[in-house]
């Protein structure tokens, strides 16, 4: 093994392949990059490693120690972030300050491995200003302490950006504030809980073994106060966790489920403390405790969630948080949400147009795939329209707002409320639960104290508590509760992530199931590229590629990935033609790329079926061909789809055209339900209608253009093909490559729910025993405690082995 | 019978204690990330803490 000094100094290269990025490993397409004898694909990268090797940070390179480090090929924006100068703005991002001492919270999306830990924590090496930074690998962000007289905020977020980490900074965050870190209070609430119940029933043990006998009536006593004192914070403390939300539910007019597992706690403390104080009995603050701690374990169990992960966002994740905008004559930062109709902004490269608008100057290229699903680019002129939510692709752009942010085409679909409705609809279910449940055992109880209060008045307040007490829906609280933890953790662990464990009765029934096209069943990575025509030989490929790696065309840099074989030639009298095709010779050959109407023959094949994704190729004056590329399908996508759709309606919904219509029948099946040229708002309509004739719709997309249907449905799964990107609100994530194992998730919801029906009648059965005699008021004390833990007991190992059965069963 | 209260106090007061560090260890956040801290543990070249550097910066 080599130490860090000697790989650098003995191997002057280091893993740096000839023509390949010594930083990012992307091919080196035009040298003069180069420093220590090292090359690099450009100024940005080259900039990064000067300022990593200063710092004294060579480890970043050296693969013994990073084979997994996936470095970002850094694009140098001096702009981009000037923003961050707006002291309105930077206080907003700012969470403390003292003096010049200013702290910050950033998300840092890139962080991915050890050495990025350890290059942020060393950041300090890199300016003087900063003083401190403390990352948190599970959230990916990192707390920096910063001195704002040495370096300013936009210098520190610049500095991330250079070395690879570019902090997101959306403008969600800067209208709401961060939202507060998980909740620390279940657990505080779990501890304590836990270990009140443990010592209850400690004290509680000589009780069940003593059975009808007296234990010693002086220890007898201590134990029964003892009890009653270590109950107190888990009635007072603990128990808030089902209280408030009950009270809260009440306030508004309903009740919930926490309703009667409130009333089950207060009934049980209420009458052992009678009890105690009384000298009745020994109470039940062994069952009360108990009740809390489970119930407690079973609510976090559900609530662990991902917390790099967010479910919530619309489309300002995907906005900047301000744009150049014209005033008094100069383009200065305005924040997005104080944007007007009418005002002037300048658009940057890689930037999204904010809102609806009207070009006023420069050649708009624009990137739709957010919105529409399309690649290609659509080229705007002067005076014409451009959408929110395109990325402009090259030039400088400079336009007119028509539209004020929020009333934007695309972002009025996001406003449409349907989230809203959505989350109220699944709560109402089942609070419809908790409250016939609440009365049922209420006119149980009733029943049985009236009963008892004609023939044996002494017994009528007993029968009444203990129907209350025995009755506690807790059982089918925690076997819910419990079973969905497990089933969350399974899918996480194969990079499945859900909202939380109220869409899972959802997954396990899917009614309806519609499929995006492009990103969703094909991947956005993988392209495949095929020639037809007679095979060219190397020396053309290089060629071709050479030729096509100046064009900035979507369909060009696929045409040079595919082809490129070596290092790139030069190119003579090049030519673009934009929208059409390009031209230039490269040695004694003269080439011709692009669109069918760019050739000058007839005859050629016809392109109607597959617009937009031939590349037609011509050398000197001669017809050779052309190229089709068509985005790849995900391995076993098509199985997954095949093995759904005999059970749930499914339907592709695609914003495409449709060339690949043929494809699909032939592999799917022509009863296959496929719709195309959908947009946006009509996936929405769809939705919406499916809604109707079925029961739990899903919804499967990706990216912008699927934003509203996601939401509109009963289940939107968002999918992407790296866990740390942007995705629109969902009820879940996936990974793009575990995207075929649905069929398999939806099996194991669904056993789930089976589990979970099987598991209450099990404890249904274990209840209404116990109310039987409950109601006869002939429940000793004794029985009564052990039933309620034990129940619980039982019904978390029943859970835990039949979940870990299923999930091997299915090999998840 | 007064030895077997005493034990069980002083068996709640131990219990208590480990409570006590439970909720120590909560509150001073050691639970926050429980990732980094593995990977931090095998920074061996001292890269880390150069506190000269961050005292000047506390300085100025």
């Amino acid at each position: 093994m080599k130490t860090e000094v000697d790989f650098l100094s003995e191997n002057p290269q280091g893993h740096s392949v000839d023509g390949e990025c010594f930083h990012c490993g992307e091919p080196v397409e035009e040298s003069g990059h180069t420093s220590d004898g090292r090359e690099f694909c450009c100024n940005g990268c080259l900039m990064a490693y000067q300022l990593i090797r200063s710092a004294g940070l060579d480890f970043f390179y050296d693969p013994n120690k990073n084979p997994d480090l996936r470095r970002k090929k850094i694009a140098l924006d001096n702009g981009k972030f000037d923003y961050l100068d707006d002291v309105d703005i930077a206080s907003r991002i700012i969470k403390y300050e003292e003096g010049p001492l200013k702290q910050v919270w950033l998300d840092l999306p890139d962080i991915h491995c050890a050495s990025c830990l350890r290059v942020l924590e060393s950041l300090h090496r890199f300016d003087k200003g900063v003083v401190k930074v403390n990352v948190n690998f599970e959230r990916k962000s990192a707390h920096i302490l910063f001195n704002a007289e040495i370096i300013s905020l936009k210098e520190l977020v610049r500095l991330l950006a250079t070395i690879g980490y570019e902090p997101r900074l959306t403008l969600e965050e800067y209208s709401e504030g961060k939202k507060a870190k998980g909740s620390k209070d279940l657990v505080y609430k779990l501890g304590i809980a836990g270990f009140c119940f443990g010592n209850i029933m400690l004290l509680s043990l000589p009780d069940y073994l003593a059975g009808s006998r007296e234990i010693e009536a002086n220890l007898g006593e201590w134990f029964k106060y003892l009890s009653l004192i270590l109950s107190l914070p888990v009635f007072f403390y603990s128990s808030n966790a089902f209280f408030k939300p009950a009270i809260a539910g009440l306030k508004r007019g309903y009740v919930n489920m926490d309703a009667p597992v409130s009333l089950a706690i207060l009934a049980t403390f209420v009458r052992s403390v009678v009890d105690v104080l009384f000298g009745f009995g020994t109470g039940y603050f062994d069952s009360m405790s108990g009740i809390v701690f489970f119930m407690l374990i079973g609510r976090y169990l559900q609530s662990r969630t991902h917390s790099s992960l967010s479910f919530d966002r619309d489309f300002r994740s995907y906005f900047p948080i301000a744009i150049d905008t014209l005033i008094k004559g100069e383009f200065i930062p305005k924040a997005l949400p104080e944007l007007k109709t009418g005002d002037i902004v300048r658009i940057r490269p890689g930037e999204i147009i904010p809102a609806d608008a009207i070009v006023l100057e420069g050649e708009g290229r624009i990137d739709y795939s957010f919105v529409t699903g399309e690649s290609a680019l659509i080229k705007v002129k002067q005076g014409e329209k451009v959408y929110s939510g395109g990325r402009q692709t090259r030039n400088l752009l400079i336009i007119r707002l028509s539209h004020e942010v929020e009333q934007s085409y695309l972002t009025s679909l996001w406003n449409k409320e349907t989230f809203k409705q959505k989350s109220k609809a699944r709560l109402e279910r089942f609070d419809r639960i908790g409250r016939d449940f609440t009365w049922g055992v209420i006119a149980v109880a009733i029943i049985a104290a009236i009963y008892w209060a004609f023939n044996e008045p002494a017994k009528s307040l007993d029968a009444f508590t203990a129907v209350l007490i025995i009755a506690c829906p807790c059982a089918l609280l925690v076997t819910v509760a419990y079973t969905h933890g497990h089933i969350l953790g399974v899918l996480s662990r194969n990079n499945f992530y859900l909202r939380d464990s109220g869409v899972l009765a959802t997954l396990a029934q899917p009614g309806a199931i519609v499929w995006d096209k492009t990103g969703t069943l094909t991947s956005q990575q993988k392209f495949k590229t095929r020639f037809h025509g007679p095979p060219l030989d190397q020396e053309d490929k290089l060629a071709i590629a050479s030729l096509s790696d100046l064009s900035m065309h979507p369909l060009s840099r696929m045409l040079v990935s595919h082809l490129k074989n070596g290092r790139l030639i030069e190119v003579s009298d090049f030519e673009e033609n934009p929208g059409k095709g390009i031209s230039g010779k490269c040695g004694s050959n003269f080439f011709l790329l692009g669109s069918r109407a760019f050739m000058p023959f007839n005859g050629l094949p016809d392109e109607e079926e597959k617009e937009g994704s031939r590349v037609y190729l011509a050398k000197n004056g001669e017809y050779l061909g052309y190229f089709e590329m068509n985005h790849e399908y995900r391995t076993g996508i098509l199985e997954s789809l095949k093995k759904l759709k005999k059970t749930a309606r499914t339907v592709i919904l695609s914003g495409d055209n449709p060339s690949e219509a043929t494809y699909l029948k032939s592999e799917l099946g022509s009863d296959m339900e496929m719709r195309f040229n959908q947009l946006p708002s009509e996936k929405l309509k769809f939705i919406g209608k499916l809604k109707k004739s079925h029961k739990n719709t899903l919804m499967i997309g990706d990216g912008l253009n699927d934003a509203g249907a996601l939401s509109q449905s009963d289940f939107g799964l968002a999918v992407t093909d790296q866990l740390n990107n942007f995705t629109p609100a969902s009820d879940g994530i996936i990974q793009g490559d575990q995207l075929n194992r649905l069929p398999d998730f939806v099996t194991l919801a669904k056993k789930g729910q089976k589990l979970i029906a099987a598991v209450f009648t099990y404890s249904a059965i274990y209840n209404l025993a116990g109310i039987y005699f409950a109601v006869r008021a002939e429940l000793s004390p004794m029985i009564a405690a052990i039933i309620m833990p034990l129940s619980s007991i039982s019904i978390i190992l029943i859970t835990f082995a039949g979940v870990y059965y299923f999930s091997k069963k299915l090999k998840l | 019978m007064g030895i077997i209260i005493l034990l069980l106090l002083a068996s709640i007061g131990i219990a208590a204690l480990f409570l006590g560090g439970f909720i120590w260890a909560l509150k001073s956040g050691q639970y926050d990330d429980v990732e980094g801290p593995a990977h931090r543990i095998l920074f061996d070249d001292g890269t880390i803490d150069e506190t000269d550097d961050r005292d000047g910066n506390n300085n100025t």
